[in-house]
C-alpha cells in the first residue's frame, strides 16, 4: 500500500510544546529505524494546558484532538497516537481517522502487559486520576488482569522535575504493587513518566511498560499490519464517520492550523 | 534491519506436516523482512491428527506443544505463534517459555479487530467448536466486543478442499455477520480458512482477519517490544516456571526431538 516509509503520528494532546522535545527524544530510541515518526502538539488556541489530569482540560482539548486527526489522516498517516493515558478522546478519534488506525497509550499498554503476564499494576501520579483510569482499563476488556493503581502524589508536570525522587516514588510504588498486590508486570500510567522503564525494571524483576512508548509501538503495529495486510479502520454501524458534507461544514468556521509544533523523526536509510 | 534477524516459529500444533506448507507460504507472504520464520510441525509420536477440532485431541497434543515451546525457547526464539484458534495450550506455554513471548490466533485476532472496529464476529466451521472458542474471546477480554459466531458446516481439513464453495460459505456466513448481527469486523475463526480474507474483505466492505497471519503479526510484534524496549514474559507469581531441577528429575519435556518438521523461511 505505501510504498514510502510508513508514518506515525504521537500527538501530545496539549496546546503547550515545552516538553514535546523530551517525547522525542524518549521515542527515537525506541521507534522502528523503517518509521518516520511525527511528534506533535496541538495549536495554543485549543488551551495552553500544560497537563489534562481533569476531565474538564480534556473536553476543552477534544476538539483540537479531533481536527489533529482529521488533518493527519488527510496527510496520509499509517497510524495515529494519542498521548496521555486517559486515553483521551480515542472512541471520537477512531471515527473521523478514515483508513488510519488510531490508538492510546492505556489500550495499548494494557494488551502490551496481558502479553507478558497474567495481572498488572499501574503507578499514576494522582488518586484523581484512578477512577477514570480503572474505566478506561475495564472498557479496554482488561478490568480481570488489574492489580491495583499507586499513586506517587505526583502531578503531571512533576513527573520530570526531580528525576532522582521521582525514580524514588515509582520504585516504591512498584514494590507495593508487586509485594502486596501481586502484580506480575507494572504500566507507569502517565506518558510523562517518561524514561524510567528500564531502570525500574531491572529493580523490580518484572517487565514495566512506558505508556507513551506503548502507545509508539502499537501504533507502528498498526501501520504494520494496515500496509500489509489491507486491515483498515472498519467503517461499518458504530464505525460510521459523520457524512463529509456535514463535517466541512460544521468545521467552516475553525482556525485551520491542527497542530502547534511537530518534530519529524526519519526513518533509517 | 537489525544484525540478527528476529526469530519467529509459527508451530502447527499437530503430529501431521500435511499443511506446513500452506503455512510457509504464508510466512513468505506477510511476515517483516528482519524476521526469519520457522513453520513446525509435531513429530507424528505426538498425535498424527489432521486437526484438533476436540479437546480430546487438544489434550493428546499439549504435551508435545509444551516440549516444542521449550525446544524454540532454549533455541533463542523471541516469539512463537502456536497455530489453532483454540489456543490450545497457551497458558501452559507461556509458563514455560523463558524470555520467549507466546501467542495464539484468538487471541492476536481479537486484538486487530478491536483495534479496527468496536464489535466483530467470528466465522468458524463447525458449530462445535463455538462453545470453547466464545470461552477464549472472554478470557481475552473482549466478550462486549464479539456479535456473534457463524459457522459454515466445514471440518477444519475440508476448507482447503474445493475454495470457490469454501468461499462461498464464508462470504454467506460474513454477510450474516455483517446485517443480521451487526458486526463491523470479521475474524475467520480457523488458521486453515487461510487464502481468503483479502476477497472476502472485498466483497463484504468490513475488514477480515486471517487468524494465522494475526499470530505471525503478533509474534514478530512481541518480537520487536522484546528488543526495541525489553518487555519479555514476566516470571512472577502466577507466571513463574517450574524450577528447571525438577524439569531435568521429571524428565518428558526435554526429552527426544519435539519436532516432527520444519520449514525454515529465511529473510
Amino acid at each position: 500500500m505505501d510504498a514510502a516509509a510508513p508514518k506515525v503520528m504521537f500527538l501530545r494532546p496539549v496546546g503547550r510544546s515545552g516538553v514535546d522535545r523530551e517525547f522525542a527524544a524518549a521515542l527515537r530510541e525506541c521507534k522502528s529505524p523503517a518509521t518516520e515518526v511525527h511528534v506533535a502538539s496541538l495549536p495554543p488556541e485549543e488551551g495552553t494546558f500544560a497537563h489534562i489530569e481533569y476531565r474538564t482540560y480534556e473536553a476543552a482539548v477534544t476538539r483540537g484532538i479531533i481536527k489533529a486527526v482529521r488533518a493527519a489522516s488527510l496527510e496520509g498517516f499509517g497510524a495515529f497516537a494519542i498521548g496521555c493515558f486517559y486515553d483521551t478522546a480515542l472512541h471520537d478519534a477512531r471515527e473521523i481517522s478514515g483508513l488510519m488506525p488510531v490508538t492510546a497509550p492505556c489500550q495499548a499498554s494494557c494488551e502490551i502487559a496481558a502479553g507478558v503476564s497474567n495481572r498488572f499494576g499501574i503507578i499514576v501520579g494522582r488518586r484523581k486520576w484512578v477512577d477514570q483510569m480503572a474505566a478506561v482499563v475495564r472498557d479496554n476488556g482488561h478490568g480481570s488482569r488489574l492489580a491495583g493503581f499507586e499513586p506517587v502524589e505526583l502531578g503531571v508536570e512533576d513527573f520530570l522535575a526531580d528525576r532522582r525522587e521521582t525514580e524514588r516514588r515509582l520504585l516504591a510504588a512498584g514494590r507495593k504493587l508487586v509485594e502486596e498486590k501481586h502484580a506480575e508486570a507494572i504500566i507507569l500510567g502517565c506518558t510523562r513518566e517518561l524514561g524510567f522503564h528500564r531502570k525500574l525494571s531491572s529493580e523490580l524483576g518484572v517487565p514495566v511498560v512506558d505508556a507513551a512508548v506503548a502507545a509508539l509501538k502499537r501504533a507502528e503495529h498498526a501501520a504494520e499490519i494496515r500496509s500489509r495486510c489491507g486491515w483498515l479502520p472498519s467503517r461499518k454501524w458504530s464505525c460510521e464517520p459523520p457524512p463529509e458534507q456535514e463535517f466541512e461544514a460544521g468545521c467552516r468556521n475553525e482556525a485551520a492550523k491542527p497542530f502547534g509544533n511537530r518534530i519529524v523523526l526519519e526513518a533509517a536509510g | 534491519m537489525p544484525e540478527s534477524p528476529l526469530k519467529i516459529m509459527y508451530l502447527n500444533p499437530l503430529g501431521s506436516s500435511a499443511y506446513d506448507h500452506v503455512f510457509a507460504d504464508m510466512a513468505r507472504e506477510f511476515k517483516l523482512p528482519e524476521s526469519e520464520v520457522h513453520v513446525t510441525s509435531l513429530p507424528p509420536s505426538e498425535g498424527a491428527f489432521p486437526h484438533i477440532e476436540f479437546r480430546t485431541y487438544e489434550a493428546v497434543v499439549t504435551r508435545g506443544i509444551i516440549r516444542a515451546v521449550r525446544a524454540a525457547s532454549l533455541e533463542g526464539f523471541d516469539a512463537l505463534a502456536i497455530g489453532c484458534f483454540y489456543d490450545t495450550a497457551l497458558h501452559d506455554a507461556r509458563e514455560i517459555s523463558g524470555r520467549m513471548a507466546v501467542t495464539a490466533p484468538c487471541q492476536a485476532s481479537c486484538e486487530i479487530a478491536a483495534g479496527i472496529s468496536n464489535r466483530f464476529g467470528v466465522i468458524v466451521g463447525r458449530r462445535k467448536w463455538v462453545n470453547q472458542m466464545s470461552a477464549v474471546v472472554h478470557e481475552h477480554g473482549h466478550g462486549a466486543k464479539l456479535a456473534a459466531f457463524r459457522h459454515v458446516e466445514l471440518g477444519v481439513t475440508e476448507f482447503q478442499a474445493d475454495h470457490a464453495e469454501t468461499e462461498r460459505r464464508l462470504a454467506e456466513a460474513g454477510r450474516k455477520l455483517v446485517e443480521e448481527d451487526y458486526a463491523e469486523s470479521l475474524i475467520l475463526g480457523c488458521t486453515l480458512e487461510i487464502g481468503f480474507f483479502r476477497k472476502l474483505q472485498e466483497r463484504l466492505g468490513v475488514p477480515v482477519v486471517d487468524p494465522a497471519i494475526a499470530a505471525l503479526k503478533r509474534a514478530e510484534y512481541s518480537a520487536i517490544l522484546q528488543r526495541a524496549c525489553g518487555w519479555h514474559p514476566s516470571r512472577k507469581w502466577s507466571c513463574e516456571a517450574p524450577p528447571e531441577s525438577e524439569i531435568k528429575e521429571f524428565g518428558s519435556i526435554d526429552t527426544d526431538e519435539p519436532f516432527g518438521n520444519r520449514i525454515v523461511v529465511g529473510r
